[in-house]
């Protein structure tokens, strides 16, 4: 794959669970750094398969602080899940279909011990409607074939499978790469783009000119 | 970072076989599929060679502040050795030219005269010189090969070298201990200066034993490649399925294709003019080469052989990409399917407008053909190859869908309808081009003797056509029965659909079919009516499990009689035992899933009202290669593909796929043309048996899709020509009036001047015969004709007919016939 090489997502579904009675879910912003990174990255290089250097951290959480949720114990503010994402406006490389505003989900992990309580899902739900409020077109991720788990928890959610890519992990191991259309794809930002300046074409072609797009 | 390296300082002999060592790894790991970025690249020195790119061996050196004649000897081994690394079969090379200036000899001079300065020094232990040397010639070796693939030597050179690198490994294995690791000179910081947008990962690492592994399977491979080319016809070379990794499709590729030529022999004209008159027009004259030798500008031909470059050379990148694309790992082929679909979409238009350019050279006037409509129509012979082709990608996309489980449960039944849709409408084109292509066989064979040379043109496009016949009836047939299936699965809950919260049917189908959504042809089905016709919420359970039976049926007789092919029948020379195996899968497929629907259908009928279906359905995740789901009363398991069979079967069903002659002739000769004089009804009343046959799946399909998707009632071979010959009156009789009413049509279509009757008839009643004739008596007095054609045929063996089924088969075809003709007789003894 020449476009994107990135993460898995963890998220074994199994384990037993003495929840805290209330979790507390945080968006994550550069002044947490200091008191979580250590924590969050801990916490993925336990879980991922694929092993990440601080740049790859960085790389999401510089450019998408708001994007990434966080689990937390109240009482000892210890980590317990965690969720990094990025959205950005995404084009294919053959240029046959339109741009769109296209969210991915790099990283997911959640303490193995507090699993199956649907931490994962809050989490990724937290996430989608974060860029869904962003405008975002549609939600890409890649997970592991064998992780079964993190597969049926984003296939309830709505993804659907669009590829394999074989080899795709370090260890490796083959990817599904994994959408979701938050829109339909009419209504898809470049679409609308286009649809906007073939407005401006036949106004300026009836001679009205200058009409401004919002 | 590089800019902290220091590319002047000296090297120890050790290092120098550490640090090669440690890009044979790097190598090896990029030939299993990891990106050059992780493997290669990360290495210092690599980098210093080939940034900027060098135009010459003079700017190579890894110290730029010296000049060439005081390199240290260990510092020139290794960059020998990393220059002859550098071979360029990369696709992927982040903008990074890989000594595309240097000519590969000018390195192998480098390694030669390296390999001679280092045996004369002094300065290095005899053991490591061996080590070194033999790193050194194994690396001009690995050129060699490699470079042997572009050129045109015998397979047996080929597989010569391959044998020849393969003797290095021992020598290589052994002296490895001697290296010293330099983990300085590799940095995974590099990867910034790549021209990517992705984040940094991290360097792959893997252990010399597993490269060493990796080699040697790269040799045997390398050799066993080689067979390739060993040529038989184009579609075999599509038939193969590389199971070796990555590495050795490259090589396929570059044995496929080198310089526009396929497999080193064969030049792509060859291939593709050889591909074009084996699927739409043998022996016609847009392929004759002797059009070439024309000079004269104004010459119909002069045109012909300069509009088929234009076609050739639009045409050809996107043949060889589906050879190509074969080439790769199953994955990909998927990914890259999705692309090549819409360079075939563009391909076809094109060629449609050459093929109208081309009718005012080639003089084609339109026709009707047997098979095709009964309007006047041109054959297209240029689009209808790609359209072929279009589909038949279009096929393989889906079918991929399932074999690398990309498809959820809840979408099965969808997906598998889609791929009954596609394979229909291949089968369908390949009715149309069929018909065109005996047409001008009879055309040719009217107007002057045929060579031997034409007609076996013509033989092995019809061979093609027959059997893509074959396989995209057996393809649909299957498909259709697992597609029903699933339906059935649905309606009894056992197929669920998630929540999905964040989601709907409607963008769901947009995301799945998104890789149709730029084709024209065959229309991406809208939302609502693909929803409709795939649930058929006016059938019901058991009309849909009856209906998936017997296409099920169908389907596993259209794969026994694949599987009887020679090598040559089935296009697949060369790669005849894989072919085979698949077939053979499917064919159990077929019979998996027949017991599964049968167990199902027992179910239901044993359920009790209110009652939940007494079956666990499990779709496993695994599956080797094959899609495949279990239920729970036995250990079933079926596979994607399938057979053929369709209550509409081709109209040839019955005449292909028993024939023993290579050749089915189906044009109308005056003799037998209904519309000649001589052979006039004029004035006469006609009756017809069994005037009504094949309802099929008309029963639940929407009726906008009859015609869109061409299932006319089928198989009414007299009522149609009798109508051409203009008899007074026809009597259309069969079981029921209703379909009786169709036929009835179709012949006012034809000739409204007709007189027709309906009767519905048993012919195996006395009584209901006798009805019958008594209204003839009454209408026209006596018949002039009767066609006794009314009859039902078994599907299968004595061996397995029930008598039951015989006798009453034998009241019908044997009492029936007889009471029709003693009817038919007697008013006629009486005048």
């Amino acid at each position: 794959m020449a476009d994107t090489s990135q993460p898995s997502t963890s998220t074994k579904e199994a384990g037993s669970a003495k929840l805290p009675p209330e979790l507390r879910y945080i968006q994550y912003s550069h002044a947490l750094e200091k008191k979580y990174l250590p924590s969050i990255r801990a916490l993925i290089s336990k879980d991922l398969s694929e092993p990440y250097s601080i740049y790859v951290y960085r790389y999401f959480l510089y450019q998408w602080d708001d994007l990434c949720f966080m689990a937390i114990d109240p009482k000892t503010n210890a980590l317990i899940g965690v969720i990094i994402s990025k959205l950005e406006p995404h084009t294919t490389p053959s240029q046959a279909s339109p741009q769109t505003y296209r969210g991915y989900i790099a990283m997911l992990a959640v303490s193995s011990q507090y699993r199956n309580a649907g931490i994962a899902t809050t989490l990724v739900r937290k996430a989608i409607d974060a860029m869904e409020e962003r405008g975002a077109d549609e939600v890409v991720l890649e997970t592991e074939e064998s992780n079964v788990p993190a597969m049926k928890l984003y296939e309830r959610l709505g993804f659907l499978r669009s590829k394999k890519l074989h080899r795709y992990y370090l260890n490796g191991s083959s990817a599904y790469r994994l959408v979701l259309h938050l829109k339909s794809v009419a209504d898809m930002m470049g679409v609308r783009e286009d649809r906007e300046m073939e407005m401006e074409r036949q106004m300026q072609g009836q001679g009205q000119g200058g009409v401004g797009v919002m | 970072m590089e800019d902290e390296y220091d590319f002047s300082q000296s090297l120890l002999p050790e290092e120098i076989i550490g640090i090669i060592d440690h890009l044979l790894c790097d190598e090896m790991a990029w030939h299993m599929g990891y990106p050059l970025a992780q493997t290669i690249f990360s290495s210092l020195y690599i980098d210093r060679l080939l940034d900027p790119c060098p135009t010459n061996l003079e700017q190579t050196y890894f110290d730029r502040s010296e000049s060439c004649s005081d390199e240290p000897l260990n510092l020139q081994i290794l960059r020998a050795y990393c220059l002859g690394l550098e071979e360029d079969f990369v696709t992927h090379t982040f903008n990074r030219s890989l000594l595309e200036n240097i000519e590969h000899d000018a390195i192998l001079d480098l390694i030669a005269e390296t390999t001679k300065l280092l045996c004369d020094s002094h300065n290095i232990s005899d053991e490591l010189k061996d080590a070194l040397d033999c790193r050194l010639t194994f690396r001009a070796s690995f050129l060699r090969t490699v470079e042997l693939a572009d050129s045109r030597t015998s397979l047996e050179d080929k597989k010569a070298h391959w044998t020849a690198l393969q003797a290095f490994l021992p020598a290589l294995k052994s002296s490895a201990s001697l290296g010293r690791p330099v983990p300085a000179s590799f940095s995974h910081k590099l990867q910034r200066k790549l021209a990517s947008t992705t984040p940094p990962r991290p360097i792959v690492q893997i252990s010399k034993e597993a490269a060493y592994d990796f080699l040697e399977r790269i040799c045997r491979d390398g050799s066993v490649a080689a067979e390739v080319l060993r040529y038989y016809d184009s579609h075999s070379l599509m038939q193969r399925k590389p199971q070796p990794a990555t590495y050795i499709r490259t090589l396929l590729q570059h044995y496929i294709f080198g310089d526009m030529t396929i497999l080193g022999t064969v030049s792509i004209r060859q291939v593709l003019d050889a591909d074009l008159a084996s699927v739409v027009m043998p022996a016609h004259m847009l392929l004759d080469r002797a059009n070439d030798e024309i000079e004269l500008p104004s010459d119909p031909r002069f045109k012909m052989a300069n509009q088929m470059e234009v076609f050739r050379s639009r045409a050809a990148g996107s043949y060889l990409d589906i050879l190509r694309t074969l080439c790769q790992n199953r994955c990909r082929i998927r990914r890259t399917l999705c692309r090549t679909i819409s360079d075939w979409e563009v391909l076809q238009l094109d060629s449609e407008e050459l093929d109208m350019d081309l009718r005012q050279y080639t003089g084609e006037e339109p026709t009707v053909t047997p098979n095709n409509s009964h309007e006047p129509t041109y054959s297209f012979p240029l689009s209808s190859w790609a359209y072929f082709y279009k589909l038949r990608q279009m096929e393989w996309l889906v079918q991929m869908g399932f074999e690398l489980e990309v498809y959820q449960a809840d979408e099965h039944a969808t997906m598998y309808w889609y791929l009954q849709y596609l394979a229909k409408t291949r089968s369908r084109h390949l009715e149309r081009i069929r018909g065109f292509v005996v047409q001008a066989l009879g055309e040719n064979r009217r107007t002057s003797a045929v060579s031997r040379e034409k007609r076996e043109e013509y033989i092995t496009a019809l061979d093609f056509i027959n059997y893509h016949t074959l396989e995209s009836t057996a393809t649909y047939g299957f498909a259709d029965a697992l597609s029903c299936l699933f339906v059935v699965l649905a309606r009894f809950s056992l197929i669920q659909s998630p929540p999905r919260p964040y989601s709907d049917d409607y963008k769901r189908y947009e995301v799945r079919m998104k890789p149709f959504q730029l084709i024209g042809l065959p229309e991406l089905i809208p939302f609502d009516d693909l929803t409709k016709i795939v649930t058929q919420p006016e059938g019901s359970i058991v009309d849909l499990l009856q209906f998936a039976a017997e296409s099920v049926q169908g389907a596993k007789k259209g794969f026994e009689l694949l599987s009887k092919l020679n090598p040559k029948e089935a296009f697949c020379q060369g790669s005849h035992d894989s072919w085979l195996k698949n077939v053979k899968d499917c064919l159990k497929a077929c019979i998996f899933t027949g017991i599964s629907i049968a167990s199902v259908r027992k179910a239901y009928e044993g359920m009790g009202k209110n009652e939940k279906i007494k079956i666990r359905i499990e779709i496993p995740t695994s599956g080797k290669g094959y899609h495949g789901w279990k239920e729970s009363s036995g250990d079933e398991r079926c596979d994607f593909l399938a057979a053929a069979y369709h209550k509409k079967k081709p109209n040839d069903y019955y005449v292909t796929l028993p024939q023993f002659t290579r050749v089915t002739y189906r044009d109308v000769y005056p003799a037998i043309d209904p519309t000649d004089p001589s052979n006039s009804q004029a004035g006469k009343a006609v009756v017809i048996t069994g005037a009504s046959k094949g309802l099929g799946r008309l029963v639940f399909t929407p009726p906008h899709y009859l015609q869109e998707y061409n299932l006319t009632i089928t198989k009414k071979p007299f009522a149609k020509p009798f109508a051409k010959a203009r008899p007074k009156t026809i009597v259309l009789v069969a079981r029921s009036a209703e379909t009786l009413e169709t036929t009835q049509q179709e012949v006012l279509s034809i000739n409204k001047n007709i007189e027709v009757l309906t009767v519905p008839t048993d012919i195996s009643s006395e009584t209901s015969v006798t009805a019958l004739w008594d209204k003839v008596k009454t209408h026209f007095g006596k018949a002039d004709v009767l066609i006794n054609n009314a009859g039902p045929l078994h599907n299968g063996t004595i061996a397995d007919m029930p008598v039951s089924k015989w006798r009453q088969y034998f009241e019908t075809n044997i009492r029936g016939s007889f009471l029709q003709t003693q009817n038919f007789l007697k008013p006629l003894g009486k005048s």
